[in-house]
């Protein structure tokens, strides 16, 4: 049995490693480390829970559960220096990310939203899930993805209403 | 022009395929963390034998049933009924430099200062910071979970947060938690001049309000200490 989780675990990470690597660089708006820890502790939490991951009705709702949960963990071990808000951001060399100037206006703006904030913006018009699918990602009710992905926006329009480089619809 | 699909595209980078070695350390991780885990239930599970047993032998020897005698009975209940709270003894080491402690938790040091805040952890071996298990000791100083964490900051707590009204040292105070937080309990206390005391407390210490307030009490903010910013 525990080569057979091992072989199955290791197929899961061959073939999906690399969109979780997407996803979470999404959650975490941009930040490539925090990211692959993401990654990491959900690949950890996932070898782990393997047998429930199996029997799971919708293995991919429970992966993006499992990653969001792995996001809120790391909030909560950082939750002071991470989520407060500021007038300016820091100063910090700014890294390398593809795309140029519209991902670092984005990787921005995205920053200031609260994590689950930003998690409902990324699974809702990025992966275009439904309202149910996304409440079940974040362990919150239908009304609350509602409101949150409309504060999101409302939100990304305000800082990105600058920019006519992109456009939010 | 680009439309937000196209930029979180961009952002969300190319997905480069793991290497062999990421995947062999995946797996590492995973291994590992199944044998702590495996290792921390049957612990988990001795320790309540012994309790259970120690419970038995009590009423039986009294006749009745322990009441209210227990310090948390006049705090809210820890998440965990069998942890007996950590009493609080007199700090013994050396003082930060921006907060002075009076009591610790027994058996915990301070594993991390600087001057916009603190951290103790309990002593001895802590869980590797990914693999560990769920709710133990982070050796990341940087983590907070199974910890207190204390801080000084602008800010007091959320008004969204709720929480109870509390007082130390004859200052307003609010004992809440924080989103998401389902372990252990914030307080937010307000330094006159200086902000607020923030103290992150883990429920492994099995506290309510007196013992977050009896610590609370014993923390001094000098001058060397700065407010935390993002």
């Amino acid at each position: 049995m525990k080569i057979e989780r091992d072989e199955q675990f290791h197929r899961f990470v061959v073939t999906r490693r690399a969109a979780l690597v997407r996803t979470a660089t999404l959650l975490t708006a941009g930040d490539a480390h925090l990211a692959e820890d993401l990654v990491q502790s959900t690949l950890t939490k996932l070898y782990v829970a393997w047998p429930a991951f199996q029997r799971a009705d919708n293995p991919d709702g429970y992966v993006r559960r499992t990653l969001v949960n792995a996001l809120t963990d790391e909030r909560r071990r950082w939750w002071r220096r991470r989520e407060r808000s500021m007038a300016e951001l820091p100063d910090r060399p700014a890294a390398e990310i593809p795309g140029g100037d519209i991902s670092d206006v984005l990787r921005a703006a995205l920053k200031e939203l609260p994590p689950r904030m930003r998690a409902a913006l990324v699974f809702r018009y990025f992966y275009d899930l439904d309202v149910a699918d996304t409440a079940d990602a974040l362990g919150c009710s239908e009304g609350t993805v509602k409101s949150q992905t409309a504060r999101a926006l409302d939100r990304l329009r305000a800082v990105l209403g600058q920019n006519p480089s992109l456009v939010l619809r | 022009m680009t439309d937000l699909y196209e930029g979180l595209n961009r952002l969300a980078g190319p997905g480069a395929e793991p290497t062999p070695e990421q995947v062999e350390a995946d797996l590492a991780r995973g291994r590992t963390a199944l044998r702590r885990r495996r290792i921390f239930q049957t612990g988990g599970a001795s320790t309540f034998a012994v309790a259970a047993v120690a419970a038995a032998v009590a009423f039986a020897t009294a006749g009745t049933p322990a009441t209210g005698t227990s310090p948390l009975a006049d705090g809210p209940a820890p998440a965990v009924s069998s942890i007996v709270p950590t009493k609080l003894v007199a700090y013994q080491g050396e003082q930060p430099e921006a907060f002075e402690i009076d009591r610790v938790p027994e058996g915990w040091v301070l594993q991390n200062s600087d001057e916009g805040g603190l951290v103790l952890a309990p002593e001895g071996p802590l869980a590797d910071p990914s693999t560990g298990p769920a709710g133990a000791a982070n050796s990341d100083p940087h983590s907070f979970v199974g910890k207190i964490a204390v801080m000084l900051q602008d800010a007091g707590a959320p008004a969204d947060l709720g929480g109870k009204k509390v007082e130390v040292g004859g200052n307003p105070g609010v004992l809440t938690k924080m989103l998401d937080q389902t372990d252990g309990s914030t307080l937010f206390l307000k330094v006159p001049d200086r902000g607020h005391l923030v103290i992150q407390v883990w429920d492994n210490l099995g506290w309510g309000e007196k013992q977050v307030l009896e610590f609370a009490a014993g923390i001094h903010v000098n001058e060397n200490a700065a407010k935390s910013v993002g």
